[in-house]
């Protein structure tokens, strides 16, 4: 299949698709496909019509979805879901794990001084604790894998309630059983996209279902947070921690208060970055072509209707 | 038995221990075994003691100070804090391979360039190396399985760990140093290993190498690993024990953004409270059946 990339030609994207017999032209209105790596406002307008497949190398498409794209009729999209799949588990057990044995406190006070307060206020992964997913797909299936060994009960929560592999339970994420959830589980790991119905929905509603030993990990997307609510429920000892491998704002401002509490480790958005995108993207356009060609299905298809 | 525990008595110990038929007494002159914490112990011992439990696994520090001597057998807690330490353990690496202290002392998202070009990643599948394999290797090796890592035990005897992809004796384990890509220091200190990890042995290591000691500080030569870090030799050191410990406010391990250091706070006295109970019973029923003691401590070893 013919294809092009816009704005910016990746030679390791463009090199991988020619490798599985693809083929790269200059001409948008030569291409059947297109590898497209920048924010909405850069697309052409309106996209030609020979143009029947968009790639796109992130998970996260809400600039998309919110500019109408998505749900026009048009070319059919795909994006970079699945594909972070195994770094970004890996950050969240070693953020999760951070968090409950407080990392942040033992570099902030640089003393073995803080032993006994550290000791005092840790939590430990393998006494019996409850981890809920929320927003269980591909990455959530992979940091199942990895915290198997840990022998947690585990709940994943999606949208549709279909059991999740490797999950003791599945919950939707719109069922009654929410409330229950939010309420027992002990740590949570955020994985959703951000859409209309998941954007603030760790809000003081759902912040003060928790136990207040609870501890928030946030590796999808910085607005599925209300930060004033986070800050204030880390201020009060509502729950016990979070940590975040992405803001709302993002960049977080230097002078931002939840960089300066012990109970919230903040990395800065390290868990899938543009290097691994650039890495990445050529193998995911491949599958994503090739099945497109085949006129199946693609594995990373966005549905335009739910805006993922 | 009749038993106490000294220094303090820790009701919940006390009550599982009860539970499985021995009796506690306040006396020590009346108790046939010891539940010891830690600190002075009479020198020497009432006859009637057989054997003194120690509810930690490191008995390096008891040994020197003499309060570990022949003529009364010890029991120690090896391999019970094997999931906790595991933990520590896993916690210490990930953090260290994804930079979280300098992404603390940074606090702003413009570390997030060097970060990103720094940090390492168990799910590249390199190999961890286990130096020092008995109850934390047991532990910490299903915990890595998922990552796809290949594992090298390292142990005293060459025994095949289970799970491990190869294990070597010490003995002949030199080479591991230039093959891991990350080490977990789980060794007792014993004349053998205090200060195995030097000079000669980080110079042998990757530059992307992770060093993690959750054994103890002496394990590693502080100043060398100090001039490792500060020169780029190693990618980085991550350790809930350090030599000196405490380490001292103001030590240079604490500035190098490299260094992840916790305050030892793997197998504390509120993890041995909750754990240690089913290994003393353990213990005494070998040594009322005239056996030796699951974890029995060998004087001439030194654990």
């Amino acid at each position: 299949m013919k294809f092009t990339m816009l704005p910016t030609v990746w030679d390791e994207t463009v090199a991988e698709l020619e490798a599985a017999g693809h083929e790269f032209v200059e001409d948008l209105a030569q291409a059947r496909g297109l590898v497209f790596n920048a924010g909405p406002e850069k697309l052409p307008d309106p996209v030609p019509e020979n143009i029947e497949v968009i790639q796109l190398p992130f998970a996260g498409v809400e600039p998309f979805n919110d500019a109408g794209l998505l749900a026009a009729d048009g070319p059919r999209w795909a994006n970079g879901a699945g594909l972070y799949a195994d770094t970004v588990a890996e950050s969240a057990l070693s953020l999760l794990l951070a968090q409950l044995h407080l990392l942040k406190t033992a570099v902030t006070s640089a003393s073995f001084d803080s032993a006994d307060t550290i000791d005092a206020h840790k939590q430990w992964l393998f006494e019996d604790k409850t981890v809920a997913i929320i927003g269980a797909g591909g990455i959530g299936v992979r940091l199942l894998e990895l915290l198997a060994p840990h022998r947690v009960s585990t709940i994943a929560v999606n949208r549709s309630g279909r059991p999740v592999t490797g999950a003791d339970r599945t919950v939707a994420i719109d069922d009654a059983a929410m409330d229950e959830v939010w309420a027992t589980a002990d740590y949570f790991v955020l994985i959703m996209p951000l859409t209309d119905q998941t954007r603030h929905m760790v809000n003081a509603e759902v912040l003060g279902k928790m136990k207040s030993t609870a501890v928030v990990v946030n590796v999808g997307r910085g607005p599925l947070i209300h930060t004033d609510d986070l800050l204030a429920a880390l201020r009060d000892g509502t729950i016990a921690g979070a940590a975040l491998d992405v803001t709302d704002p993002e960049p977080l401002p230097d002078d931002h208060p939840l960089w300066g509490l012990d109970n919230c480790l903040i990395t800065p958005h390290v868990a899938n970055t543009p290097s691994m995108v650039r890495a990445l993207t050529g193998q995911q356009a491949v599958r994503n072509f090739d099945a497109f060609e085949a006129g199946e299905t693609m594995p990373a298809e966005v549905d335009g209707k739910a805006g993922y | 038995m009749k038993f106490t525990m000294y220094p303090g008595v820790w009701d919940n110990v006390v009550a599982e221990v009860e539970e499985a038929g021995h009796e506690f007494v306040s006396d020590l002159h009346q108790a046939e075994f010891l539940i010891y914490a830690g600190g002075r112990l009479p020198d020497p011992l009432p006859e009637s003691v057989g054997f003194v439990q120690f509810v930690f696994s490191g008995i390096d520090r008891l040994l020197d100070a003499g309060v570990i001597r022949p003529g009364v057998r010890w029991a120690n807690a090896a391999g019970v804090y094997g999931r906790p330490v595991a933990e520590i353990a896993l916690t210490l690496l990930l953090s260290q391979l994804h930079h979280v202290k300098a992404a603390t002392l940074a606090s702003s998202f413009s570390a997030r360039g060097p970060i990103d070009a720094a940090q390492g990643w168990l799910i590249d599948g390199g190999t961890v190396a286990i130096i020092g394999a008995g109850g934390i290797a047991d532990a910490l090796i299903p915990m890595l399985r998922p990552f796809g890592v290949k594992v090298i035990a390292v142990n005293r005897s060459g025994r095949p760990v289970e799970g491990a992809d190869e294990t070597y004796p010490q003995s002949e384990a030199g080479h591991v140093w230039e093959e891991a890509d990350a080490f977990i220091l789980a060794a007792p200190l014993t004349e053998e290993t205090s200060g195995m990890v030097d000079a000669g042995v980080l110079a042998r290591m990757k530059r992307s190498a992770v060093v993690v000691n959750v054994g103890r500080g002496e394990l590693i030569v502080t100043d060398d690993l100090v001039a490792a870090l500060r020169d780029g030799e190693i990618a980085g050191a991550a350790m809930d024990v350090t030599d000196p410990e405490p380490l001292p406010d103001g030590h240079p391990l604490w500035r190098l953004p490299n260094c992840t250091i916790t305050p030892h706070i793997a197998a504390t006295g509120r993890i041995a409270q909750q754990m240690v109970a089913p290994q003393v019973i353990a213990n005494a029923a070998a040594f009322e059946a005239g056996e030796r003691m699951p974890t029995e401590v060998d004087i001439t070893l030194g654990y």
